[in-house]
């Protein structure tokens, strides 16, 4: 046996933290240890005590609270994110490597021009135009990624397409969507998974970026990127305020990135 | 210390040549915010470059620090008894900073080129009173007015109405000329503005400066590390969080001064739900405006009614601002056939913290009133185009007027040019008492008369007023002679830096 089917140590480490945190941010709709939003005059930006672990806001508000009342809005952003580039990046993928002709040039081609703007230009391209939501956070995000997918998965059809069971299955006259669904799909998977767990690591910075920006779910919402912009002011004065949900983004992004790295270990065939 | 012939001789070698080295320095070095646009003091539009025009140039009148109108390149000044022709008699031998006098041409040519549309002066409408301006000999300088109009001398006072040498429009943007006490170096957009001491300034003795450099440092926390470390000397609009933190260093003054510039929670009067004055009144009874000054000002300002502050000698203090009453509020609400409560957005500016922090404010208070309010930040780049005068409800606010006429008429009056992109608000009282107030020169019936508008506009708000708000400056100690300014700029002339 080789390094397919072994846990590895970044991947269980990975793994681990992702999971506590899914299930406190999941936990963290409901149930907070103070209501995120209720203001205290009396403690307002009072350092970290055992009572606020994390200090509170210029509202009094606490930050605990509200990292973690915002934790599944960064994770819905990177994962749903992830959602919206795969589910059109791969079938326009497969097209386009299935399609020699106008068609699959087309995507391609439009694909390169959309991976020509900076990521973070294109989403503000996307929202700037209409009042800005977490929906609209996630599809513009999603969006943004849906190029790498297409690439990402022609160049996996591409080969796959001068194997010879694909050969023994054009033999056997199969149709365009039976080869592609049938004997393409279930062959292109693991790269593609991999290159998912990477892009939830970016799509979740970008998120936050945007949001950063005012581009994202709005206050009083506690979406990490928009606590650190409302943090910036009082960073001489408060600097907990954009620590607490900076070292939560921070330690997402390592879990997700550990758990992607660790399953790209398991599942691609040319790694390891 | 233990006395020795060395350090005896270093002490006294060095300490004159200390001396000598701060006089000769006597720079006085002003962290500002934001990059100056416009060098041309009759189209600037913001606070950054009023602190210039006011250093590089004189108006005709001149604002002190506790608001009186004192001369400046007018000595003297009178109207008629029906107020509608002024007159005013100029300093003689007043030079420009290329040795040129200036006289009545000069500025009979700025009021022409301020009025001329084509000039689009964002100030025009100020002065849309002003018929016909002429130099009755080079020292005279005669306004006829198309109305009567009581504070005019008040309102040449201003930030953009300032003296520049005739002709010289196109000069202006790169190397401007004016009166002032500090005459241009150089400007570097994105660093520094430098100026330097005028030698032949008209007022004796003064300024006392060698120079005042703007520097520009957009980031907030950088420009107080560099007033800690001594690489600016003034630090102007502090945030009003940092005034308590700071107040107790050591090394430093910190100044907040009531102002009359004022935050509002903007209410559509045209459209459902705020078109209802039951509405607006609801919203007023739900929020404690005493809790909003603590929570987005941390307690630097003061609750209002109106433009009017509470400093001012013509507020209504008989007009209690009552503690919430949120039970009220949902029975007047109720009454405006809401009896669920409702639901609004709230935009308010991104960029501007106070006014997003006012937002999120009012989002929390006014919940037990009754209001279900959804923040949506909207660059304040797009204000102009999309929310001014348009949404249902939104956080805006405006700077300081020098009068009370320029600070109310222009917003409450049915016909003022603000109230068109502000409320569109309509009261036959408010109307009556500003239109009053405007025609008397009599101060106590322009204070009968303000306070009649305050009762009228307590009883059917336009919007929700939120408070007066403090302007707040820090000083390095080193730094004497200057007062905090509650119109946001900077009188330097007997400044001093140790």
């Amino acid at each position: 046996m080789t390094a397919r089917g072994r846990i590895t140590d970044p991947l269980r480490a990975g793994g681990i933290t992702l999971t506590v945190i899914a299930v406190l941010a999941v936990l963290g709709i409901w149930r907070t240890p103070y209501d995120p939003t209720a203001f205290a005059v009396r403690l307002r930006l009072a350092a970290p005590t055992l009572a606020h672990p994390f200090g509170t806001d210029e509202f009094g508000r606490d930050v605990l609270s509200r990292v973690l009342a915002g934790a599944h809005l960064s994770l819905a952003i990177g994962f749903g994110a992830m959602l919206v580039s795969l589910l059109l990046g791969v079938p326009l993928g497969l097209l386009a490597a299935f399609d020699r002709g106008w068609l699959g040039a087309a995507i391609m081609r439009a694909a390169d021009l959309a991976i020509s703007l900076p990521p973070i230009l294109l989403g503000l391209l996307i929202l700037a135009v209409t009042p800005p939501s977490l929906g609209k956070t996630i599809l513009a995000v999603g969006l943004v990624y849906v190029p790498i997918m297409v690439r990402l998965a022609r160049a996996v059809a591409l080969g796959l397409l001068e194997e010879d069971f694909v050969q023994a299955a054009r033999a056997r006259g199969e149709g365009a969507v039976s080869i592609l669904v049938r004997e393409i799909l279930p062959n292109a998977w693991p790269p593609i998974i991999v290159e998912c767990g990477l892009r939830v690591t970016f799509a979740i910075l970008l998120g936050a970026s945007l949001s950063f920006l005012g581009l994202g779910p709005q206050p009083p919402s506690s979406e990490w990127g928009l606590m650190i912009a409302e943090s910036r002011q009082f960073l001489d004065q408060a600097p907990w305020l954009a620590l607490a949900p900076g070292l939560c983004l921070c330690a997402l992004l390592v879990a997700v990135n550990a758990t992607g790295e660790g399953l790209r270990a398991r599942l691609d065939p040319s790694h390891g | 210390m233990k006395l020795t012939r060395r350090t005896v001789l270093g002490s006294a070698l060095a300490l004159p040549s200390l001396r000598a080295a701060h006089a000769a320095a006597g720079v006085l070095r002003i962290g500002v915010g934001a990059s100056l646009a416009r060098l041309d003091p009759l189209l600037t539009t913001i606070g950054d470059e009023y602190i210039y025009n006011n250093l590089l140039f004189n108006g005709l009148t001149r604002m002190a620090e506790d608001l009186s109108v004192q001369p400046d390149l007018a000595e003297s000044w009178a109207y008629s008894d029906d107020l509608r022709r002024w007159t005013f008699r100029l300093h003689r031998g007043v030079k420009f900073h290329d040795g040129r006098e200036m006289t009545a041409d000069d500025v009979v040519a700025l009021f022409e080129r301020l009025l001329d549309p084509a000039n689009a002066a964002p100030s025009r409408s100020n002065y849309d009173m002003v018929g016909r301006v002429s130099a009755a000999d080079p020292y005279t300088v005669v306004f006829e007015l198309t109305s009567p109009y009581g504070g005019f001398a008040d309102i040449l006072s201003d930030r953009q109405v300032k003296i520049v040498p005739r002709g010289s429009a196109a000069q202006l943007a790169s190397h401007p000329i004016g009166t002032g006490p500090f005459r241009f170096v150089s400007y570097t957009p994105g660093d520094r503005l430098v100026m330097a001491r005028n030698p032949d300034y008209f007022e004796p003795g003064m300024p006392k400066l060698a120079g005042v450099e703007l520097r520009i440092i957009p980031e907030m926390s950088v420009k107080i590390a560099a007033l800690q470390a001594g690489d600016i000397d003034v630090l102007w609009d502090l945030p009003l969080e940092q005034v308590k933190p700071l107040s107790g260093r050591s090394g430093l003054r910190i100044d907040s001064v009531p102002t009359a510039s004022w935050d509002a929670a903007v209410m559509n009067n045209l459209t459902p739900p705020f078109n209802d004055p039951k509405v607006r009144l609801a919203f007023q009874m739900a929020v404690d405006k005493a809790d909003v000054v603590e929570l987005t000002l941390f307690g630097q300002g003061v609750p209002t009614i109106s433009p009017i502050p509470p400093t001012h000698p013509f507020y209504a203090r008989d007009l209690a601002i009552p503690p919430a009453d949120p039970a009220a509020a949902r029975r007047l609400l109720a009454e405006a056939g809401h009896p669920n409560g409702l639901s609004v957005p709230i935009i308010v500016p991104v960029g501007r913290p106070v006014r997003e922090r006012l937002g999120v404010t009012l989002q929390q208070l006014a919940k037990p009133g009754g209001f279900d309010l959804q923040v949506q930040r909207v660059p304040f780049s797009s204000y102009d185009a999309e929310v001014s005068g348009k949404a249902p409800l939104y956080i805006d606010g405006y700077f300081a007027r020098p009068t009370i006429d320029t600070s109310t008429y222009p917003f409450l009056h049915s016909n003022g040019s603000w109230n068109a992109k502000l409320w569109h608000y309509s009261d036959a009282r408010v109307d009556a008492a500003l239109t009053s107030a405007r025609l008397s020169g009599d101060a106590s019936v322009q204070k009968m008369q303000y306070i009649a508008m305050q009762t009228a506009l307590n009883a059917n708000p336009a919007g929700f007023f939120a408070y007066a708000v403090n302007f707040a400056c820090a000083y390095r100690t080193s730094v004497g002679g200057v007062r905090t300014h509650p119109m946001r700029w900077f009188d330097l002339r007997s400044a001093t830096v140790a």
